[in-house]
């Protein structure tokens, strides 16, 4: 008795009713003709572009309709197209505001008759049931003959699951392809087989990049290279930060300034080197500062990110700095580490926290922060010392020429001041060359008195 | 007061072997509030805090562990020095 039912099942043939595509695009196009020619004014009317729209919203709906009967859904109302608004402009090639306003057209023209918004679940359209109506569009289907032209396709195992939403249009376009289109649009998945859209894999159409993903990489890289020229020299990393501190600290002492630097993308250092920055300094600081001191890999791993965000400000200038500038500032930092040791060598009585309390971003008290202004302070002192020297020499050369004595005898007095005025631009130090000029003017008083 | 203080919770554990014969193991505080996440690296130096001040001189051997079967060592304390 079993084996007659399964036997008699086998052989039924099941009705089954598909939304045909040609009968769905001629009623699209019969709804929009209709409307443009009651509409008298040309704005009210559809163009071309809202023709195109109102289509492949007819295409896609059909598509998730005859999916959704495939999987066995009566379909006793028809649900509304379930799409996204950038998921149509994608397939479309438009902006998502192109969308928005075709679909208000479409609204008001009819085909549209009411968007449910489902947030982040995209939209929800209900179109004209001139369009689309159960009774009209529909034709009945041969299940048992669908199941013969499935096996007739070829590479029927190889196929990708497409999202309905992207593969419809590759299909129509790919014209080359060895599978038979035409068969396959014909034909729905049986429901016992997972069968996909049956796509032939095509590896060696699929290996260039998304044009779309490279238009972004380019304009990404062409703002950044315009905000690098807009920014220019503002380096600002930690590195930057000090780097900039430092140069207005220099120019008090009369630096004129750093030359505008742009920032290559190949030049930005990537996180993994940043971290090890991080690392080379706790090994630098723990040999020096704490060569005794044992820990554990969570203590150290504790310490890590705790200079990690005091002393490199979690990078949050991480774009900006190259890794030149980065490497200046590990060997500034190297180097208040070497004064804190320094310090601690000349008392016994000197100490410093231990390596939790010492880094730690809080401490404002005793913290490893305030060695910066030591080092600002000991980078003026020295600048201010080389500056002395620098017109101490000067001014014996100009004493020497006057004696008819010194290197520079030879020469007239304006090489002699081009050479000086030569040498102390390369400093490039402001303070110095204003230092200089009041020096040559009192010389020259001093001549002139004589 | 930080609620939930069970030696469960405790992310590390302290085996304290005293010079008198005493055995006694502690357990790690591992937050500064009651709300707020548990620190490993924070419990370790109250256990560290505990055996170079309180327990300085009274016990022979520490160790420290991860607070699970068969956890692993983390630190190891001879006479108050800390040797590993």
């Amino acid at each position: 008795m079993h084996l007659n039912k399964l036997t008699m099942s086998k052989t039924m043939r099941l009705p089954r009713h598909t939304f045909d595509f040609s009968k769905l695009f001629m009623a699209t196009k019969s709804f929009i003709d209709s409307h443009n020619e009651s509409q008298i004014e040309l704005k009210s009317k559809l163009n071309a572009n809202h023709r195109a729209t109102a289509e492949m919203i007819t295409r896609l709906y059909a598509k998730q309709l005859n999916n959704a009967l495939a999987l066995g859904d009566s379909l006793e109302e028809l649900p509304g197209f379930r799409t996204y608004n950038s998921s149509m402009a994608t397939l479309k090639g438009c902006t998502v505001r192109t969308i928005m306003n075709h679909k208000k057209r479409l609204k008001s023209a009819g085909f549209i008759t009411a968007e449910i918004n489902h947030g982040a679940m995209g939209v929800e359209l209900l179109i004209s049931e001139d369009v689309f109506s159960l009774g009209k569009q529909t034709q009945n289907y041969d299940f048992s003959e669908s199941k013969k032209s499935i096996e007739n396709i070829k590479n029927r195992g190889e196929v990708k699951n497409f999202h309905p939403l992207v593969h419809v249009q590759q299909e129509q376009k790919n014209i080359n392809s060895s599978v038979d289109n035409k068969e396959r649009r014909l034909t729905t998945p049986p429901d016992d087989v997972t069968f996909g859209t049956g796509t032939k894999q095509e590896h060696h159409r699929n290996t260039s990049g998304s044009t779309n993903k490279k238009n972004r990489k380019t304009k990404g890289g062409a703002e950044i290279l315009r905000q690098n020229q807009e920014t220019s020299g503002s380096i600002d990393s930690e590195t930057g930060a000090t780097t900039n501190t430092l140069v207005s600290a220099s120019s008090k002492f009369g630096n004129p300034g750093i030359k505008p630097k742009v920032t290559r993308q190949s030049d930005t250092p990537d996180m993994s080197f940043l971290l090890g920055l991080v690392q080379q300094f706790w090994f630098y600081a723990k040999n020096i500062l704490y060569p005794e001191m044992i820990l554990s890999d969570v203590e150290n791993e504790q310490i890590l990110n705790l200079i990690r965000i005091s002393v490199y400000k979690n990078f949050k200038h991480r774009g900006k700095g190259t890794i030149k500038d980065y490497k200046d500032s590990q060997k500034i930092f190297e180097k208040r580490i070497d004064m804190v040791a320094k310090w601690l060598d000349r008392s016994p009585h000197r100490w410093i926290p231990v390596p939790e309390v010492y880094f730690n971003p809080n401490n404002d008290r005793n913290g490893f922060n305030k060695t910066y202004k030591w080092y600002v302070k000991q980078e003026a002192l020295k600048a201010a010392v080389r500056n002395d020297l620098i017109l101490q020499k000067a001014r014996k050369e100009w004493e020497d020429y006057g004696k008819g004595n010194g290197r520079y005898k030879q020469k007239s007095r304006l090489q002699l001041f081009e050479i000086q005025k030569k040498r102390i631009s390369q400093i490039k130090d402001e303070n110095l060359n204003r230092e200089y000029h009041n020096l040559i003017h009192k010389y020259l008083q001093i001549q002139h008195l004589k | 007061m930080i609620a939930n203080i069970d030696k469960t919770n405790s992310l590390t554990k302290c085996i304290v072997y005293f010079n008198d014969g005493n055995v006694h193991t502690f357990y790690s505080l591992d937050k500064k509030h009651k709300n707020s996440k548990q620190d490993k690296a924070l419990g370790m130096r109250r256990l560290d805090k505990m055996l170079t001040g309180t327990f300085k001189a009274k016990f022979e051997t520490a160790i420290i562990y991860d607070n699970e079967l068969n956890g692993a060592e983390l630190a190891k304390y001879k006479r108050g020095v800390r040797v590993n």
